[in-house]
């Protein structure tokens, strides 16, 4: 069986890009649903904040699904369900003061949590983000292309 | 959530990381930077894989924003095709 393994690596590949569409989804039509109850039309600043929330969703949906195990998930659905003015006093309370070079701080204040991480877990979290970051984005990709394949 | 911070913190100081353990993660991650990811690892520095996984996550959440912005634009236009979309995309 010499293809078994990659046939095992397609298949988590496309049940874990499942899970990310299937929560993304099921957040989104919520947003969707909401929207046509509410607003027949669509204003400029409506549609700006209908786009915030359609990202904040984007970014909770894959916390959700990479699980609460995965410190990037815990902190990133943290910081969504704090309110930014509350963030900001709480931000850069924690920062590790050894930041043997410039590169690996930069990483830090891009990965959810990453301030508060040793190297090695800060690495193995930024792998796995990016993972599930692109997941993401390949999904909404696959969203959107549908949206404009099927005409009303 | 104290608990598991100061646990993080103990494991930070007496956790001895090899630079074996460094080199091998950051192998790891240059496999998933689609800009450097088919050269050889012993030719790309340790500095340029975290410089490009910066980039890369800069661009990955921007793509988020764009979608976003443009999902929300779809959601505007589109209302009927819903129903359909959500079925099909969980059939695939």
């Amino acid at each position: 069986m010499p293809n078994s393994k990659s046939a095992i690596t397609l298949l988590n590949s496309t049940s874990s890009r499942f899970r990310f569409a299937r929560t993304f989804l099921r957040l989104f039509s919520r947003i969707k649903s909401q929207r046509s109850a509410t607003f027949a039309s669509a204003p400029p600043d409506q549609l700006k904040r209908q786009s915030q929330r359609i990202k904040m969703v984007a970014y909770s949906s894959m916390a959700r699904v990479a699980g609460p195990r995965r410190a990037w998930a815990r902190a990133l659905l943290f910081k969504l369900q704090t309110r930014p003015r509350h963030r900001t006093l709480m931000r850069r309370k924690r920062r590790p003061s050894t930041s043997p070079d410039d590169q690996v701080g930069k990483l830090r204040r891009l990965l959810p949590g990453g301030e508060t991480m040793d190297v090695c877990t800060l690495l193995e979290e930024t792998a796995n983000y990016i993972h599930c970051l692109s997941t993401q984005v390949k999904v909404m990709k696959a969203i959107s292309d549908q949206h404009l394949s099927t005409p009303n | 959530m104290s608990s598991r911070r100061s646990r993080s913190r103990q494991s930070g100081s007496s956790r001895s990381i090899t630079d074996d353990q460094i080199n091998d993660l950051v192998s790891k991650l240059q496999q998933l930077l689609p800009e450097i990811r088919h050269r050889q690892s012993d030719k790309v520095s340790a500095a340029k894989v975290l410089q490009e996984t910066c980039n890369y996550i800069r661009n990955l959440h921007r793509e988020v924003d764009d979608l976003s912005e443009r999902l929300s634009e779809l959601l505007a236009t589109s209302d009927t095709a819903q129903a359909a979309i959500i079925r099909s995309l969980l059939m695939q």
